[in-house]
């Protein structure tokens, strides 16, 4: 069995609204998932459901063929599952190099030298090696979402949960990010990504998800997804991302703009 | 017998009262400390009753005068059979008072730590334990400091009612002196400059600590 994460029926209401309908989905070793869909659609409520951030309603979440739920293997299972999220949430208190050994030290038993080893090495891979000891108020926005991604990193995980991690970023930053997923999609990182970026998706992902009302209505590769949308719902969602195009001036503005 | 004569004969008896007010202190802050960790704890346990047992406790001691609450421990037990010395009588009292305060600032401070954080570190496969104290309680003992200061400088100021059941500190040394040389005015003030030499600079730091936190 090749599949790292298989999520089976999973569902989630919040009070009488049903976010979540019975998703089933899987995740191979190595693979890059991405999951598209309008907002409210139940895409980032999916992913904190597979590592337990939000409390399911109904259905399963299997971890390397392991339950994941609440109990004494939770933590550990966390541990393996990175998250890295849309508006970074970094130690405010600790410096750069103190939030990326922090886990490891706390959860692994990593000595302070091993952690802090590792963490210059991963600072460098995502080209903060000059910034360990900055607080990460000093930092960019892309600078912070970077060490969040080396924070995970550090933990050696074996899946990555990527919620909309360019969506609070300045669109000037958002290259930066996306290229240290794409190195780690090359290296076989096996990666969920949630995200509004569809060029990215298309460019990264070895399968794509459209959500729609807490429901995955197609699953396939993206030349196919993005080419050949068979579903009604995909075709409009795509023309209104894709063929966003700017605004020209209506009379009425254009009439304001005469002095 | 001018100001400053009167006032040089009786600081040092007056004076002599700031180490009863300081140990009065000292032991209503390590008292209300505890009362208030466990409140805040009760507070955010997410245990229904403990909850509600830690609201009662806080309303009920905030929405009553701490006079009235010294007479009840004081005069009230005893007419129980319980009879406390006075100056732990006032340190309870002021300890469960206290706790009330401080149960707000801690639930405040914790409250006021970024959730997004503590979502991190479950993520990241920490124990709550080890969230509470390396990411949430360093945060939040920032945010608490200046809360906590003027919680301190109202407490100094508090020990004065003690000297409704006789624990000579400054203030009953005051009032013992007023009575005897009937020159009110004069001592209250030197009593008045003893409180105002310890709580000014503490206020000082407060102001500080919100500017700094501020930032």
């Amino acid at each position: 069995m090749t599949d790292l994460l298989t999520i089976r029926r999973l569902s989630k209401s919040f009070g009488t609204t049903r976010v979540l309908d019975e998703i089933d989905l899987t995740v191979a070793r190595g693979e890059t998932l991405a999951i598209i869909g309008p907002s409210g659609s139940g895409k980032s409520t999916l992913l904190r459901c597979v590592n337990r951030l939000v409390e399911p309603s109904g259905g399963e979440v299997l971890f390397d063929g392991e339950p994941v739920a609440a109990g004494p293997r939770l933590r550990a299972q966390r541990a393996r599952m990175g998250m890295v999220f849309q508006h970074f949430n970094l130690f405010a208190h600790m410096t750069v190099l103190g939030n990326v050994i922090e886990a490891p030290i706390q959860v692994l038993g990593l000595s302070r030298e091993e952690a802090t080893a590792r963490a210059h090495k991963l600072l460098d891979r995502v080209g903060l090696a000059d910034k360990a000891d900055s607080l990460p108020a000093r930092l960019s926005g892309g600078q912070k979402q970077r060490v969040a991604i080396a924070r995970c990193l550090a933990m050696e995980p074996a899946l990555l949960l990527l919620d909309e991690i360019t969506s609070a970023l300045d669109p000037e930053l958002v290259g930066e990010v996306l290229q240290v997923i794409r190195a780690l999609a090359r290296q076989g990182m096996t990666m969920l990504i949630v995200t509004h970026e569809m060029g990215f998706a298309r460019e990264v992902a070895n399968r794509v998800a459209f959500m729609d009302g807490g429901v995955i209505v197609e699953v396939g590769p993206p030349g196919e997804l993005f080419a050949k949308p068979r579903s009604l719902r995909l075709r409009r969602f795509l023309s209104a991302v894709l063929d966003r195009a700017p605004l020209e001036p209506t009379d009425a503005t254009a009439a304001h703009d005469d002095p | 017998m001018n100001f400053f004569a009167f006032a040089t004969t009786y600081f040092p008896y007056v004076a002599r009262g700031i180490s009863v007010t300081a140990e009065l202190t000292v032991l209503s802050l390590g008292g209300s400390l505890v009362l208030g960790l466990l409140g805040a704890l009760a507070k955010g346990s997410g245990r229904r009753w403990l909850a509600i047992i830690a609201t009662g406790y806080v309303e009920l001691l905030r929405g009553t005068p701490a006079l009235l609450q010294i007479f009840v421990i004081y005069f009230g037990l005893a007419s129980y059979g319980v009879r406390l010395e006075p100056l732990p009588a006032a340190a309870i009292t002021l300890s469960i008072l206290g706790g009330a305060y401080v149960t707000e600032i801690v639930r405040a401070g914790i409250e006021a730590v970024d959730r997004g954080q503590v979502e991190a570190a479950v993520s990241l496969g920490m124990s709550p334990a080890a969230i509470m104290r390396r990411i949430v309680l360093p945060q939040a003992a920032v945010m608490m400091l200046p809360p906590f200061t003027n919680y301190l400088i109202s407490l100094i100021k508090d020990t004065s009612l003690a000297l409704t059941i006789s624990v000579p500190e400054i203030m009953y040394r005051a009032y013992d002196v007023a009575s005897q040389t009937f020159r009110s005015m004069d001592i209250y003030v030197v009593a008045g400059v003893i409180y105002l030499a310890i709580c000014f600079p503490l206020s000082r730091l407060a102001r500080r600590l919100e500017r700094r936190g501020g930032q």
